[in-house]
């Protein structure tokens, strides 16, 4: 039993590095001929998977492989030699990181653009009415944590509005944050338009006006390494046209 | 008498014989070896990547940086609270599964070593619906002004949930292997099941109780998945080493990487710690 | 303080009687599994038999019936076990002074006591040793001492001495004998477990032997050893015993065995046992001329040489031969034989 105790111990402590993989990681050797493999931002999740079965459908024999994550996680994985084609980020930063590695083919692309809203839960149990609410201790705040996009995008738009914010957690992604919102454990969050979207009637949503000074912008490029450059580049320009933007304004997306 | 050919065994002077273990290694299969060694690098190797990863001359910086230094204070305290947590719980569970008997006890072990074998992430959503504010006790714990939910209490019980198995299962074997006769013995000597306990039951189990205390501090140091999940993050308050390196791997991979080397020299400690001290029982 | 005892547990086939006078030492003898164990485990307090009553100097300390029970600290019921099983985290004294602690005694007493008790046994020297450290002799004289120390009323012995060197035993029995003598005059009970005849003739007034659950016999120990009513308490005394009905001349056993006895015997027609020495069989090769009343025919099944004598075992009873004997008449296994034994050297005895 002390034998089992001791094993068991040793694998514990291994245990919270290795869950911090990415979950959404696809096997990389499946089928390479006519897959087309995408990285892309956990937030483009609904879009993406609405136009890969649009790809698929027009161009036949291809499958779409999607991977998402939280941008800064893809790009270490793409860094780390990770074989996708086209990666689409949720900011700037991330996609600077790779193009200054030399693994980017071409110029990025923006194609769409995000700005952050507050949410509360349906019954708003904190009386949230403006970012000024955010401020108050008394109040449970969730925010991304300032490492994070989403949590850097925070900061600004509470700087542009002249206030202090007042967290109880600064969650490591927008969905931890949505996650905290939409089962009641926070009075309100900070999360992108699209989330307040996709999480339909279980959040209040409460504009902030400085929104529009603090824009997230999503670049999309084909990547140096891509098995499926052609393809890759059929998916770019099916993002950046008619058809792909008309998916991304519903989901709430703005223009770049 | 052996055929000609035959391996013989060295000859070795019967006093030198006698001091010392009788070696079985030579009735082991060689390709043995093989998978053993694989598995034995499957976990060393990683632990020797990352030390080459280290960068050595940053790193009292990076561990002395205030952020590091608020997990790692917010860890030890944690950790220590839910090791004494786990005690004052454990000790009296672990008697309870190894010295009575009941209906449903076999089901009682089973969940209560549930944690051990529980994705943490889903013991951190189990514990939301209990403590958390629309939880099961939750809710009732608002009323009495109290919200577990984003504080270090909730750091806490997230440790103490995933710790109080190591706990169990050490002290329960313990206690199985030393028996119930010295109990016996005690209380036919005229002493009261309360003196048994804390004079006769619990000195023979220090040994055990003291590993299982050290195993549970362990895994309660490295608790990502019910914390993050459960308590929330934010420096001082609820952000653990493990959250601050899963969080600094965003924007500065060395500071995870020399808080990661940090970790893995406490959790060589404790094993060192306890496989010690098993080796000389 | 007398001892009351009803027992009953079916699923161990359990059910009996005993009852202890006070001042009196018990021994319970018998086969493994009998049910020894039972009975000190019930008295001990260590096992709860469904149907039970016992009675400890006039106290009702359990009777299943109205479902009293008296948990074990509170019966001033002392157990010896065969393993001494001291304390291993405390030193000798502490562990002599458990038990007056344990009942109230100041840590001062009860250390006195317990140097009292070490040093009546002879170990005053063993005081500040660790349980680890000591000889099994000493191991069981400082247990002696322990169970000893808070003076219970009745004490437990388990075979105290079982699991002893062959060495040490003569001299820890000399020492309990005189312990018992000692407790006996104050009106202390004990009940002994033994596998040994010298343990039951030197530390027990009382003997009872227990088969299958059952007392099969009861008594004064010398008359239960001299005058076996059992198999085992015969084979413990070394006697052979031979089961029948009483008839004249003395007894028939159910195989058609006729055997002459002399002296009193019980109604004839009740069951009834016949006890002799295995001294006193001779063993022939022929039917031996004269009229010796008790000629037996029989088969060898095994022999025992012990020293310059040895044990003939045989299908009817046993004879104790000298070794030359065997190899003059070539005694073995399955070799037929005539024993012959004088009515005088048997006696037969009603159950």
């Amino acid at each position: 039993m002390k034998r089992l105790a001791t094993v068991a111990a040793a694998a514990a402590l291994l245990l919270p590095l290795a869950a911090c993989g990415n979950d959404d990681a696809v096997d990389p050797r499946a089928d390479v001929d006519s897959t087309l493999v995408v990285y892309a931002a956990a937030s483009l999740k609904g879009t993406f998977t609405e136009l890969a079965k649009e790809f698929e459908a027009t161009n036949d024999g291809v499958t779409v492989q999607l991977s998402f994550g939280g941008s800064s996680d893809l790009v270490s994985q793409i860094s780390e030699g990770a074989p996708a084609d086209v990666f689409a980020s949720a900011d700037e930063k991330n996609m600077d990181t790779l193009v200054g590695d030399d693994l980017v083919s071409g110029d990025p692309e923006d194609f769409a653009s995000n700005t952050l809203v507050i949410v509360t839960p349906p019954d708003n149990p904190g009386d949230v009415t403006s970012l000024d609410d955010l401020a108050d201790p008394d109040l449970d705040v969730v925010v991304c944590a300032p490492q994070v996009p989403c949590g850097s995008a925070a900061q600004k738009l509470a700087t542009a509005a002249g206030v202090t914010l007042a967290p109880d957690s600064e969650e490591q992604s927008v969905t931890d944050v949505l996650t905290k919102v939409t089962s009641g454990e926070a009075d309100a969050g900070l999360v992108y338009v699209t989330d307040a979207k996709g999480a339909g009637d279980d959040v209040r949503t409460v504009e902030v006006p400085q929104a529009s000074e603090v824009v997230n912008t999503y670049p999309i490029a084909v990547l140096a390494d891509a098995k499926q450059p052609g393809l890759a580049r059929d998916w770019v320009e099916l993002v950046t046209g008619a058809q792909g933007q008309k998916v991304l304004r519903a989901a709430g997306f703005a223009r770049p | 008498m052996s055929p000609v050919g035959a391996p013989r065994a060295p000859e070795v002077p019967a006093a030198r014989r006698a001091g010392r273990a009788p070696r079985t290694t030579g009735d082991l299969p060689r390709w043995v070896w093989l998978p053993a060694a694989l598995g034995a690098a499957l976990v060393v190797l990683p632990v020797v990547a990352l030390l080459t990863r280290v960068d050595w001359s940053d790193l009292p910086a990076l561990l002395m940086s205030e952020s590091s230094r608020a997990a790692l204070s917010l860890s030890l305290r944690t950790a220590a609270a839910s090791t004494v947590l786990c005690v004052l719980l454990g000790v009296p569970m672990a008697f309870v599964l190894a010295r009575s008997r009941f209906p449903g006890q076999a089901l009682l072990r089973a969940l209560v070593l549930l944690p051990l074998v529980l994705p943490p992430v889903v013991g951190g959503i189990a514990l939301l619906a209990t403590f958390g504010r629309r939880g099961l006790l939750g809710s009732s714990l608002e009323v009495l002004g109290v919200q577990v939910a984003f504080s270090t209490t909730a750091v806490v019980l997230a440790q103490t949930f995933v710790a109080l198995p190591f706990l169990v299962i050490s002290l329960e074997g313990s206690l199985r292997t030393a028996g119930h006769r010295y109990e016996t013995v005690a209380a036919t000597l005229g002493a009261r099941p309360s003196t048994v306990l804390r004079r006769v039951s619990l000195p023979l189990v220090l040994p055990g109780l003291a590993s299982g205390a050290v195993l549970a501090f362990a895994r309660a140091l490295g608790e990502f998945g019910a914390t993050i999940t459960f308590a929330g993050s934010l420096q001082g308050v609820t952000r653990t080493l493990p959250l601050e390196i899963y969080l600094q791997r965003e924007t500065d991979p060395d500071a995870a990487v020399a808080l990661s080397l940090l970790l893995v020299v406490v959790a060589v400690l404790v094993i060192v710690l306890v496989r010690g001290r098993e080796g000389r029982s | 303080m007398s001892i009351a005892l009803r027992l009953h547990v079916p699923e161990r086939d359990v059910d009996l009687a005993l009852d202890v006078p006070a001042g009196s030492t018990l021994g319970l003898v018998g086969p493994n599994g009998a049910g020894k164990s039972t009975v000190l485990a019930t008295l001990a307090g260590t096992l709860r038999p469904p149907h039970a009553r016992l009675e400890v100097d006039g106290r009702l300390l359990v009777d299943t019936d109205t479902g009293r029970w008296t948990p074990p600290y509170a019966r001033g019921v002392g157990l010896l076990a065969q393993e001494p099983l001291l304390f291993p985290h405390l030193d000798v004294v502490a562990n002599v002074a458990f038990g007056p602690r344990s009942r109230g005694a100041s840590r001062r007493e009860a250390e006195q006591v317990a140097r009292e008790r070490l040093a009546e046994l002879g170990c005053t020297d063993l005081a500040a040793r660790r349980p680890g450290t000591l000889s099994g002799g000493q191991a069981a004289r400082v247990a002696l001492a322990r169970a000893l120390a808070p003076d219970p009323g009745v004490l437990l012995l388990d075979e105290p001495m079982a699991a002893l060197d062959a060495a040490v035993v003569p001299q820890l029995r000399t020492t309990l004998a005189q312990v018992l003598r000692r407790r006996r005059d104050a009106g202390r009970t004990a009940v002994l477990v033994t596998h040994d005849v010298l343990d039951a003739l030197l530390l027990t007034d009382t003997l009872a032997v227990v088969e299958h659950g059952r007392v099969v016999d009861v008594g004064p120990t010398q008359r239960v050893l001299e005058q076996p009513r059992s198999a085992f308490a015969a084979e413990l005394a070394g006697l052979n015993l031979l089961r029948g009905t009483s008839a004249a001349p003395g007894l028939h056993t159910p195989e058609g065995l006729v055997v002459h006895a002399a002296g009193p015997t019980p109604l004839t027609g009740e069951p009834a046992v016949a006890v002799l020495d295995p001294a006193a069989v001779a063993v022939h090769l022929e039917a031996p001329a004269g009229s010796p009343r008790n000629v037996w025919p029989a088969t060898v099944t095994a022999v025992e040489p012990r020293g310059r004598r040895a044990l003939v075992r045989t299908d009817v009873v046993s004879a104790d031969v000298t070794v030359d004997a065997v190899a003059d008449l070539l005694l073995e296994p399955g070799r037929r034989v005539h024993l012959v034994v004088k009515a005088s050297e048997v006696q037969v005895h009603g159950l």
